[in-house]
């Protein structure tokens, strides 16, 4: 059985690092229909090229649809998806009965799959949908393992679940916080995520209790062993605006332990926190197992909205090596030194160290004190065989 | 436009079933929103006095099923069979598929996802009725208007629907005693609203502060075959009034703060809009 990883991407240099770095299928927002407003898009000339390259790896392209509509909203559904076909796109992520009833009759050829924004919690309605012609279905975060495995034990339709990044605190689609205090509606890409703002909590009493309820982002590694052996397809990873660099981490990652798992039957705590490890590199805000193990208590809560701890350790990106002189062209991404011990990291190269030397301009071959420019070409001498695409980051 | 009233107390319609044309009630684990939760027996009597009267009854049952709880939902529902409600009102289309082969009248209302006429009618091939969401404003909600089709008159309404326990881990991380006998309220630092905040044991939900209302638009969402009023979070009388100034138009009597949701909000910023 195949076992998809699924990850995000706000533009096509993040869907190509995605499939790069082990993503079985990319899930991309067009300039309609899509919700995240500021996921910077996708153009259908993005959509075609990004389809071209996931079929020259063998792997498929899911373009989301899933904003709640206003009657407004559905001008050019008809060319859209007619646009999604003829690039070749293997599925569409739905909320509207319309969309999927008119995809049904334009463009059967491409998949339904049903979004998380309509909240499927139970097997009826995965009935429900499958009798709509769904070929898969998102399930709601708030579905827990065990639930999962009665599912999965009284349907054949295919699942996808969330195994990381960012949770709504409400059931998705059922919350409009968002478009009753800012006009912003939540259910079509404008989320204000007012569920993370202050409040005070008034109970009767004198004392004001300031209060939050935003949730810890999702970080389900330790369950992958389990989804794998219930039979669940795919794995989703949320963040449609994450970096270049998060996507890369987090999806080598999950792509590490679900090969490890399936070559070896089995893995061990000491693997699984290794792999932690490598996520923590590039995750910026806490986690937690979500609804996994079932209700989310206390650990589940951020109480504290100011915990984000910026990430400046992803330092450069591998634009070519020289085999015979062994020198690395690097794109600049953040500050660092000559001396900085580097950690080198790509699709087929294993975290490996090397302490630099020099930092050379690309463009007037100058040697440099230090890297400050955002996108400057620099060349560093690197012992070991690098490839375009791999990723570089400081090693603490 | 027929009256759907979902009612907070059996007393009223004494004084009010004569204006009411459908009378919805909560059934026991069935529903979370409801203005009150009834058992098996007081279903019983309440179908057929409300029958006497010549009008319909229906059930609410506006919550989300988990796969966890299907096996009770399953025996709630084989009870209600065993009664002579008339119809179901519910958002998980669980519900949809479980009712599929009875006679029960189908009524999808969730109140959140049906913002536009396009899925109200593709929804209305399936189900009996469908509620239009309140989510929309009033030039939205008259293009969504006809038969088979509800439009919410009057509630307070949630806008925010949890399984997370909201309340109790919050006073559980504060180390301070939950008391879930009393009432909550929400206010944002910087806006002035108090936002009723409620958990029950399917989660948290969070209204609007003040309730709902669309009295003074009524005359634009007459081609709606319905109109609901919810009886939560009023007293009996504060309900009684409310169902008094629908029949006759007259939102003077209507003694609770009132709010007018999304109607008048002509544009709802999107993705892009600044």
């Amino acid at each position: 059985m195949k076992y998809e990883l699924l990850a995000p991407a706000g533009n096509l240099e993040k869907a190509f690092i995605a499939l790069r770095y082990g993503a079985d299928a990319v899930y991309v927002g067009g300039k309609k229909f899509s919700l995240r407003a500021r996921a910077s898009n996708f153009e259908i000339e993005h959509i075609r090229e990004l389809c071209a390259f996931a079929k020259s790896l063998n792997k498929r392209v899911y373009v989301t649809m899933n904003i709640i509509p206003h009657d407004s909203d559905f001008d050019g559904l008809e060319e859209y998806l007619l646009d999604l076909n003829d690039c070749g796109v293997d599925a569409i992520i739905v909320s509207s009965p319309y969309i999927i009833e008119k995809a049904r009759e334009l463009v059967p050829n491409i998949e339904i799959h049903i979004s998380t924004q309509t909240s499927i919690t139970n097997v009826n309605t995965i009935n429900y949908y499958a009798s709509l012609g769904a070929k898969r279905v998102v399930l709601a975060r708030e579905v827990t393992l065990e639930e999962m495995k009665l599912i999965k034990s009284k349907t054949k339709m295919p699942l996808e679940v969330f195994i990381h990044g960012g949770m709504c605190v409400s059931y998705s689609g059922r919350c409009v916080l968002s478009n009753h205090m800012t006009l912003r509606d939540a259910n079509r890409g404008g989320c204000a995520h007012s569920c993370r703002w202050n409040y005070t909590l008034n109970d009767g009493s004198d004392l004001e209790k300031f209060y939050n309820m935003g949730s810890k982002d999702l970080m389900a590694i330790d369950y992958i062993p389990y989804l794998i052996d219930l039979g669940i397809e795919s794995f989703k990873i949320e963040g449609r605006m994450k970096s270049s660099y998060y996507l890369a981490t987090v999806v080598r990652a999950y792509r590490m332990v679900i090969d490890c798992y399936l070559k070896n039957g089995k893995i061990t705590e000491a693997k699984l926190d290794e792999f932690k490890q490598e996520i923590k590199k590039a995750e910026n805000r806490q986690t937690y197992i979500g609804f996994y193990n079932g209700l989310p208590g206390v650990c589940g809560h951020l109480y504290d909205n100011r915990s984000e701890i910026p990430t400046k350790e992803y330092v450069g990106y591998v634009m070519d090596y020289n085999e015979e002189t062994k020198i690395a062209l690097i794109e600049q991404r953040n500050y660092f030194t000559p001396g900085a011990t580097l950690e080198f990291f790509g699709p087929n190269l294993a975290n490996t160290t090397y302490q630099i030397d020099k930092i050379i301009s690309h463009d007037d071959k100058i040697e440099l004190d230090a890297a400050r420019h955002p996108l400057q070409l620099l060349e560093i001498y690197v012992p070991f065989k690098l490839s375009k695409h791999d990723m570089v980051r400081l090693k603490n | 436009m027929k009256l759907i009233v979902d009612i907070n107390s059996l007393e009223i319609l004494d004084e009010c079933l004569d204006n009411i044309d459908v009378v919805v009630v909560g059934y026991v684990d069935l529903a979370y929103d409801s203005g009150m939760i009834v058992e098996f027996d007081e279903l019983v009597s309440l179908c057929d006095k409300v029958h006497q009267a010549g009008k319909e009854v229906w059930v609410n049952a506006r919550r989300i099923v988990h796969e966890n709880d299907v096996s009770l939902i399953n025996q709630r529902i084989s009870e209600v069979l065993n009664t002579l409600v008339d119809g179901i009102m519910y958002t998980d289309l669980f519900f949809y598929m479980a009712l599929e082969n009875t006679s029960l009248l189908k009524v999808y209302t969730p109140t959140t996802y049906v913002t536009s006429k396009y899925d109200l009618e593709v929804l209305k091939k399936k189900h009996d009725i469908v509620l239009a969401s309140p989510e929309v404003s009033i030039d939205e909600l008259e293009q969504m208007a006809s038969m088979n089709s509800i439009c919410y008159l009057f509630g307070q309404m949630s806008i925010f629907h949890s399984r997370r326990k909201l309340l109790t881990n919050y006073y559980e991380y504060r180390l301070w005693m939950y008391d879930s006998d009393k009432k909550y309220l929400l206010k944002e630092e910087l806006r002035e609203d108090y936002l009723p905040i409620k958990e029950t044991k399917l989660g948290t939900s969070i209204y609007l502060e003040g309730f709902y209302s669309s009295i003074n638009y009524v005359n634009r969402l007459q081609k709606f075959e319905f109109g609901l009023i919810s009886g939560l979070f009023l007293t009996p009388s504060e309900l009684v009034s409310v169902i008094n100034a629908y029949v006759r138009s007259d939102e003077s009597l209507i003694d609770v703060k009132l709010v007018r949701g999304a109607l008048d909000n002509k544009t709802i910023l999107l993705k892009g809009d600044d």
